[in-house]
C-alpha cells in the first residue's frame, strides 16, 4: 500500500511539474487568438478540405495553393477529410481562433457557411460551390463568397480544336454526372465544335457517374464504331476508360481535370483544366483588394479555366486553328465573345 | 460489472481508493501521449497548453463542450440502466441514428404547434431508440443470445439504413445526401446565439437527476439492481428478471434516441451521415469511467468533451494529429479497468509475505 502511494505522490508530482510548468510559459508564448491588431500582410487563411490532399485533384490542387499561399508569407492552416456533419464545427473553430479567411472546399460547405458568417462578422467564409437553394447575391451574409466557375468557356476552346483536327467529321464527348456544370460544358464544346467545323457530328453520352472507368471506356469503344476520331472526356475516372479506349484505337483525345498529357503525349491534344489552386490564392488577394464576397464567377477571362498547351501537337494544330483557339481566347477575355450557358443537350445524343 | 455495482453498495471501496484509481489512470494516459507526442517530434508541454488554451479560451470553445457532451451524458445514463442488470448497450449509435430520424420525419412532414411536434418527436425517437435496444435485450433474454454482439451488428444496420434513407428517399434537393431541414420554429433555441450548444443540455441534467432518483430510490431501481447482482436470486425473490432485463435495454436505447433527437433538433436541424461520431461507444466508456453514476457520468463527459475541443484546436496551431485524444482516452479506460485488479494482485501478493496472524490487519 505505501508503495502504491510513492508511486501517485510521484505521478501526482510529475503532473504538477507540468502544471507549474505551462504556468511559467504563458506570458511569452503567444496563443491562436491573440491576433486582434491584424496587419493586412498578416491574412491568417484556412482551408477546410472535404476529402484527403492526397487525392491527386480537387483537394490537392487547393491545398497546393494554400502552400503557395504560406510561400507569400500568409499564415495558413487547413483540415482535411472533413466530413459534412463536422463541417459547421469546422468553421466556427477556425473563426474563433483568428482567422481571417475560412475556405470551404465544395458545394457542401455553402449552408453551413451561410448558417455561422452572420456569427463572426469579422471573418470572410469562401465556398468553392455554388450557393444552396435559396440563397442570392442579395439575401447573403456579406461575408460569405461563393464562386461558378465558367468552366465552360474553356470546353467552347477545346470544341474548336477538335473541331478543327477531326477527319471523319464524327467526334465522341464522354460526360460524367448529369449536372450542370456537366451540361453546360458539353454543350459549350459542341458550340465550339460548330465554330471551327459546322459539318462535325459529335455523339455524346452522359455515363452518370465519376467513378466508372467501364463505363466510360464502353462509351468510349461504341462512339469510336460509330467512326468518331476524337473523343473529348470531361469525367475524371470514368474518363480514364474513354482515354483508355482511345488507347487501344489509336484515337485522338480531349482530357479533362489536369494536364493529362503524359498518359497519352501522342494522342492527347489539350486538356479543359481549372486552376483550383489559382483559386484560392485568389481569395487572399480579393480580401486585400476588397472585392471579396458575392458570387464570384471565374473563367477563362482571368486565367481560372483555360486549356492545356498542345505539347506534341503543336506541330500537328494547323495554324489556322491555333490562331482561331487564340482569338476566341481574346474575345472571351475582352467580352466580346459570351459563350452561351446551355442546360439541355444539342450533340447527337446516344445514351443507352 | 454486475459485482462491481454491488460491491460499491455494501462494501465500498475508500473514497481515497478510487481517487487514487482514476487519478494512477490520468497519470498514465499523459505519459503515454507524452512518449505519442515526443515521436512526432514536438513539445508535449506546448501541446498541452494549446489544448487547454484551446478548451477554454471563450465563451463559445466553453459552449462548444457543452454542445459535445450532451448526446454522450444521455446516451451513458441510458447505457447505466442497462448495465445495473448486467446488459451492456454497445448499440448507442444505432439507436441514436433510428431517434435521429424518426425525429426528424415528425420535425419535417408534422405540420402541428411546436409543443406538439417536440413532444411527438420526443416520444417517437424513445420508441425508436427504445426498440432498437430493446430488441437486443429481448433477443438476450429470450434466447440467450450476446446483447452486446446484437446491439453492434445492429448499429451497423442502422447506419446503412440510415445511408439509404438520407440519399434516396428522403434526400433534400441539391445532390447532398441529407434530409431536408426541419423548420426553424421547431428547432431548439440556442443558448448563447453564435455557438452549437442549445437548451437540450438542460434536459440532461433533468435527466440525470431522474436516472439518479429511479436507481436509488425507487423499488423498480432496486429490482433493477437485484438482477444485476444475481438474476437467480432475484427471480428468487419474485421479480420478473426477463422483463424487467428487457425493459433496461429499452429504456437505455430510449435514451440514445432521444440523444438523437435533441441533436436533430438542437444541433444538426437534419440527419445526415456523421452526426454520431461514435457517441455509443464513448458513452459506454465514460459509463464504465463513471461508475455508472449519473454525476460522474456528466463529469467524464464534459472532461472527453473538454478535450476534444482543445485538441481540435490544437492541432490548427500544431501538427499534432487529432487521433491523440482517441489515444489518451483509449489509456485512460485501459488504465480505469486493469488497476484495480493489478492493485488486488498486488495486494494479495503482499499479503501472503506476512505471517498469516498479521494478515488479516493489511
Amino acid at each position: 500500500m505505501k508503495r502504491f502511494f510513492a508511486l501517485i505522490l510521484c505521478m501526482l508530482l510529475l503532473i504538477s511539474c507540468f502544471a507549474c510548468d505551462k504556468g511559467g510559459k504563458t506570458p511569452e508564448q503567444s496563443t491562436p487568438s491573440s491576433m486582434d491588431g491584424k496587419q493586412k500582410k498578416e491574412l491568417k487563411v484556412a482551408l477546410i478540405l472535404p476529402g484527403s490532399l492526397n487525392d491527386g485533384g480537387w483537394n490537392a490542387n487547393a491545398y497546393a495553393g494554400l502552400q503557395e499561399l504560406e510561400k507569400e508569407g500568409y499564415k495558413v492552416a487547413f483540415t482535411e477529410s472533413v466530413q459534412i456533419s463536422a463541417i459547421e464545427e469546422a468553421f466556427r473553430n477556425y473563426a474563433n481562433s483568428g482567422f481571417d479567411l475560412v475556405i470551404g472546399h465544395g458545394f457542401e460547405f455553402g449552408e453551413p457557411a451561410i448558417r455561422v458568417a452572420p456569427d463572426f462578422p469579422e471573418v470572410n467564409f469562401f465556398v468553392s460551390g455554388k450557393m444552396p437553394d435559396g440563397v442570392t447575391v442579395d439575401n447573403m451574409p456579406k461575408n460569405v463568397g461563393f464562386m461558378d466557375m465558367k468552366e465552360y468557356e474553356a470546353a467552347y476552346l477545346a470544341g474548336i480544336v477538335a473541331g478543327g483536327m477531326t477527319e471523319t467529321n464524327i467526334i465522341g464527348y464522354v460526360a460524367g454526372l448529369e449536372i450542370p456544370s456537366q451540361l453546360s460544358n458539353m454543350a459549350a464544346f459542341v458550340k465550339g465544335v460548330e465554330f471551327s467545323n459546322p459539318d462535325a457530328k459529335i455523339y455524346g453520352v452522359v455515363t452518370g457517374t465519376f467513378e466508372d472507368p467501364n463505363k466510360g471506356q464502353e462509351a468510349a469503344k461504341a462512339q469510336i464504331d460509330l467512326g468518331a476520331d476524337i473523343i473529348c472526356q470531361t469525367a475524371d475516372s470514368t474518363g480514364m476508360g474513354a482515354i483508355q479506349a482511345c488507347i487501344e484505337k489509336n484515337i485522338k483525345i480531349v482530357g479533362y481535370g489536369a494536364d493529362q498529357f503524359e498518359i497519352a503525349p501522342e494522342l492527347i491534344m489539350t486538356c479543359i483544366v481549372t486552376d483550383n489552386k489559382s483559386v484560392i490564392v485568389k481569395q487572399a488577394k480579393r480580401i486585400l483588394d476588397g472585392s471579396f464576397g458575392g458570387l464570384w464567377e471565374p473563367g477563362v477571362q482571368d486565367g481560372t479555366c483555360f486549356i492545356t498547351p498542345w505539347h506534341n501537337f503543336d506541330s500537328k494544330i494547323p495554324q489556322e486553328i491555333k490562331n482561331m483557339v487564340a482569338k476566341a481566347t481574346e474575345e472571351i477575355k475582352a467580352g466580346t465573345l459570351v459563350v452561351p450557358y446551355i442546360l439541355e443537350r444539342i450533340d447527337h445524343k446516344m445514351d443507352n | 460489472m454486475k459485482q462491481f455495482l454491488f460491491k460499491k453498495r455494501e462494501n465500498r471501496p475508500s473514497f481515497l481508493d478510487s481517487v487514487a484509481n482514476t487519478c494512477l489512470a490520468i497519470a498514465m494516459a499523459i505519459i503515454v501521449s507524452i512518449i505519442f507526442i515526443l515521436s512526432l517530434g514536438e513539445n508535449p508541454i506546448s501541446v498541452f497548453e494549446f489544448i487547454i488554451r484551446g478548451a477554454f479560451r471563450n465563451t463559445s470553445s466553453v459552449l462548444e463542450i457543452l454542445a459535445k457532451s450532451t448526446p454522450i451524458i444521455i446516451i451513458g445514463l441510458g447505457v447505466s440502466i442497462a448495465a445495473a442488470t448486467g446488459m451492456t448497450n454497445l448499440g448507442g449509435d444505432g439507436q441514436f441514428y433510428m431517434g435521429a430520424i424518426s425525429a426528424a420525419i415528425i420535425g419535417i412532414y408534422l405540420e402541428a404547434p411546436v409543443w406538439i411536434v417536440w413532444i411527438a418527436a420526443i416520444c417517437v425517437s424513445i420508441l425508436a431508440g427504445g426498440i432498437w435496444g430493446g430488441f437486443a435485450g429481448f433477443l438476450r433474454a429470450t434466447i440467450d443470445t450476446s446483447e452486446v454482439i446484437i446491439a453492434i451488428m445492429m448499429n451497423y444496420i442502422a447506419l446503412f439504413l440510415i445511408g439509404f434513407l438520407v440519399s434516396n428517399p428522403l434526400q433534400a434537393p441539391g445532390g447532398i445526401p441529407q434530409t431536408r431541414a426541419i423548420p426553424q420554429i421547431v428547432q431548439l433555441p440556442k443558448l448563447i446565439a453564435g455557438s452549437r450548444a442549445h437548451w437540450g443540455i438542460v434536459f440532461v441534467a433533468l435527466l440525470a437527476l431522474f436516472v439518479w432518483f429511479v436507481m436509488n430510490r425507487t423499488v423498480f431501481g432496486f429490482q433493477l439492481l437485484t438482477i444485476g447482482k444475481s438474476a437467480k436470486a432475484a427471480q428468487y425473490g419474485g421479480i420478473a428478471v426477463k422483463k424487467l432485463s428487457v425493459t433496461s435495454m429499452f429504456i437505455a436505447g430510449g435514451f440514445a434516441g432521444f440523444a438523437g433527437m435533441i441533436e436533430v433538433f438542437g444541433t444538426y436541424y437534419r440527419v445526415l451521415e456523421g452526426i454520431s461520431s461514435s457517441f455509443g461507444f464513448t458513452a459506454v466508456m465514460i459509463a464504465i469511467l463513471a461508475r455508472y453514476r449519473p454525476l460522474g457520468i456528466i463529469v467524464g463527459s464534459l472532461l472527453i468533451s473538454t478535450l476534444t475541443v482543445g485538441v481540435n484546436s490544437m492541432q490548427i496551431a500544431v501538427n499534432v494529429p487529432t487521433s491523440i485524444v482517441t489515444v489518451i482516452q483509449s489509456v485512460v479506460v485501459f488504465s480505469i479497468l486493469v488497476m484495480p485488479k493489478i492493485r488486488a494482485n498486488f495486494q494479495h501478493a503482499q499479503r501472503k509475505r506476512l505471517p498469516p496472524d498479521e494478515r488479516e490487519e493489511s
